[in-house]
């Protein structure tokens, strides 16, 4: 009914494939297209003192920022954290994806509960709560010391502070892909890897891990650029030890107010991004191009 | 037969398994055994707990009670991986990442093995199976005889102890079912291999076995040679899963001169043995082979044991055998198989509502147990 609907819509204007695609082009050119344009537009114009625009054309934000040291030391940091809470959620996700895969129905189900709960907690309260835990003397350190272990001193305000904050933040985002794809594997085809020889761990090894691969590579293409992108946990749990380059713009759009810095910043992000995702994705794309098509 | 004879050389010894799912009894006190290079196939239908068997054969699932013995000793504390068993999948269960070559090594690379002993048995079990030159293929590029033929080189590879076979030809289409079937069989025979079948497909359990096992709901109603589970079925379990019967219930009576009969109202059965556990004045079932049945036009019909009237209903043409679906005079259905080579020139003449003196010798009348009196689902 609804399918003869739309068909005698779509060739009554004679161009249904474009007439239905209308409102999503129409979305992201306002949306997506329009605003990227003003960013880029914005990160070549210039300044004068007081924060005034001039309609100009310069190159000179983008140069300030390879010409200095500091700004250079964002954009490392902040793909050196990103990287580190991708690889640790690709660690972590494993037994998770495992669990809601092939663990018992409680089990998975408690799982589940445990990974989703935190994302109905409000962004910047579930950071609070981690200035808790890691701070000198908060929870982890009590922990650490009460067993009898060397305390680490600080955790807050530094690298791995965010690099725990963000991978919190981000987990399901890779387990519930990596579970996708972990469930898509035949359980005979585990079978056979054991009756085979092949015991647990390298069931895991040489089966599991390599047919996950492809919820691995969506996984990561999620958490790396949030990661990289992030402004509210490093801001509470990195402090000025480990802010990101979100921070900065922050910092040089509202505080300095200077928007055309603040978009040049923003642009060499995003281009930074496509382009680490294009290659995370071709290097995935590559290590399993000679079985994925099976299904085409 | 006799189980659990010491002396007897079985390479595979299932004891008294149990085995139940969340309280369900999914298999009960299944035994058997099978001797070296012998073929053993389960045969029932979907749920009967067959794959169940071969699982815990595997070590895939352990039983709740029992034993597994390979050449006399229990491998119940043996691994799955270090059972040393093939197995063969219904859904061939290939590694999708790996190369043919790949796939067939992976049980050697398993077991540390040299490369060059590796290539070499790789080599020799793709040639087994007639893949020479596929080596370097991936699955998904295979059809689905050749992706059958790859996943027995991977079971052959490993020279296995026991080789397990779940539905493996239940995806082909049938042509090639039964070329694979015969195949296998060769090969299975050839090698010597100690092989379980999981099937619940009669005819491949009829052709490729040495012994047959039925299972029904979880346990083993009949077990031994194909002839013997065609022709002397013990159950009407048994006659009615594997071929087809006619079936006809009564009251078993000695004769007048000592002989057993079986009296089925209109019907008088006389069999040429009844088994020792059946006594004169219990209710007994009778099965009857379609192909046992004669068929004569109706003359003045004489009366007596192992015969009767029919009315032909009608006949469904089945190549080399036509199948006549009768109705007794009392309304109770009778089916008579024709061969096409033998019976020929009657087949051609065949007309629905001729009257049939239907008659059948001795020893065609099979007096079996029968659990449906009391209402079980057959199918």
């Amino acid at each position: 009914m609804h399918r003869r609907l739309f068909q005698s819509f779509g060739s009554a204007a004679g161009m249904s494939g474009p007439a239905l695609a209308a409102p999503a082009v129409g979305f992201l050119l306002v949306f997506l297209i329009v605003p990227l344009a003003a960013m880029l537009l914005y990160s070549v114009s210039a300044r004068v003192a007081g924060g005034v625009l001039v309609p100009a054309f310069t190159l000179e934000n983008y140069a300030r920022i390879f010409t200095n040291d500091l700004y250079l030391r964002f954009v490392i940091r902040t793909l050196r954290v990103a990287l580190t809470t991708t690889l640790l959620c690709m660690i972590l996700s494993y037994p998770l994806a495992l669990i809601l895969a092939h663990g018992n129905r409680t089990f998975a189900r408690i799982t589940m509960l445990i990974l989703v709960a935190p994302l109905l907690v409000n962004l910047v309260i579930r950071s609070y709560g981690w200035t808790i835990v890691l701070n000198t003397r908060g929870l982890l350190n009590w922990l650490i010391a009460s067993v009898g272990l060397p305390v680490p001193g600080q955790i807050l305000y530094s690298e791995a502070a965010v690099v725990i904050g963000c991978a919190h933040l981000f987990l399901p985002l890779m387990v519930l892909p990596l579970a996708a794809a972990i469930i898509r594997i035949e359980p005979s085809i585990m079978d056979c890897g054991r009756v085979f020889g092949a015991s647990e761990f390298r069931v895991f090894c040489h089966i599991v891990l390599p047919l996950s691969l492809p919820g691995l590579a969506a996984g990561s293409a999620l958490v790396f650029p949030l990661t990289a992108g992030a402004y509210v946990t490093p801001a509470l749990l990195g402090g000025n030890f480990a802010s990101l380059l979100g921070n900065l713009i922050e910092q040089q759009v509202v505080a300095a107010s200077n928007w055309p810095f603040g978009a040049a910043l923003a642009t060499l992000l995003v281009a930074i991004l496509l382009l680490v995702n294009l290659i995370f994705l071709k290097l995935f794309e590559r290590k399993t191009a000679r079985w994925v098509h099976r299904g085409r | 037969m006799s189980l659990g004879g010491a002396a007897q050389p079985f390479d595979l010894f299932v004891k008294d398994i149990n085995k139940s799912f969340d309280g369900q009894f999914a298999v009960r006190g299944v035994s058997f055994g099978v001797r070296a290079g012998q073929l053993l196939a389960l045969l029932g239908p979907s749920g009967c707990g067959k794959t169940t068997v071969l699982r815990i054969i595997a070590g895939l699932l352990s039983p709740d009670e029992g034993d597994v013995r390979f050449k006399d000793r229990s491998v119940l504390g043996t691994p799955v991986h270090k059972r040393g068993v093939g197995i063969l999948f219904q859904n061939y269960a290939l590694f999708p990442h790996y190369s043919v070559a790949q796939n067939v090594a992976f049980g050697l690379r398993m077991r540390r093995m040299s490369g060059t002993e590796t290539a070499s048995r790789v080599r020799e079990a793709l040639a087994l199976v007639r893949l020479e030159g596929l080596e370097e293929r991936m699955p998904h590029q295979l059809s689905g005889g050749q992706q059958q033929r790859v996943a027995l080189a991977r079971a052959l590879a490993i020279k296995p102890l026991i080789l397990l076979l779940d539905e493996p030809f239940a995806a082909l289409d049938r042509k090639l079912r039964e070329a694979m079937q015969i195949e296998l069989r060769a090969l299975q025979v050839s090698l010597q291999l100690t092989t379980v079948l999981v099937t619940h497909d009669q005819d491949e359990a009829l052709t490729l076995a040495d012994e047959v096992a039925v299972m029904r709901d979880g346990w083993i109603e009949q077990i031994g040679s194909p002839s013997d589970i065609y022709a002397r079925p013990t159950s009407r379990f048994v006659a009615d899963f594997v071929g087809i019967s006619n079936f006809f219930m009564g009251r078993l009576m000695s004769g007048v001169s000592g002989e057993a009969v079986v009296d089925a109202g209109a019907l008088q059965l006389k069999p040429a043995k009844v088994p020792a556990e059946f006594q004169a004045g219990s209710n007994v079932t009778v099965a009857l082979r379609p192909e046992r049945l004669q068929l004569k036009i109706v003359e003045p019909a004489s009366s007596g044991p192992n015969q009767v009237r029919a009315r032909l209903e009608r006949v469904v043409y089945r190549g080399a055998l036509s199948f006549c679906h009768l109705r007794l005079e009392d309304g109770r259905p009778l089916i008579a198989s024709l061969a096409a080579g033998v019976d020929s020139t009657w087949i051609s003449e065949l007309q629905p509502g001729q009257i049939f003196n239907v008659s059948w010798d001795r020893a065609a009348n099979l007096i079996i147990r029968d659990e449906s009196a009391s209402g079980v689902e057959l199918d």
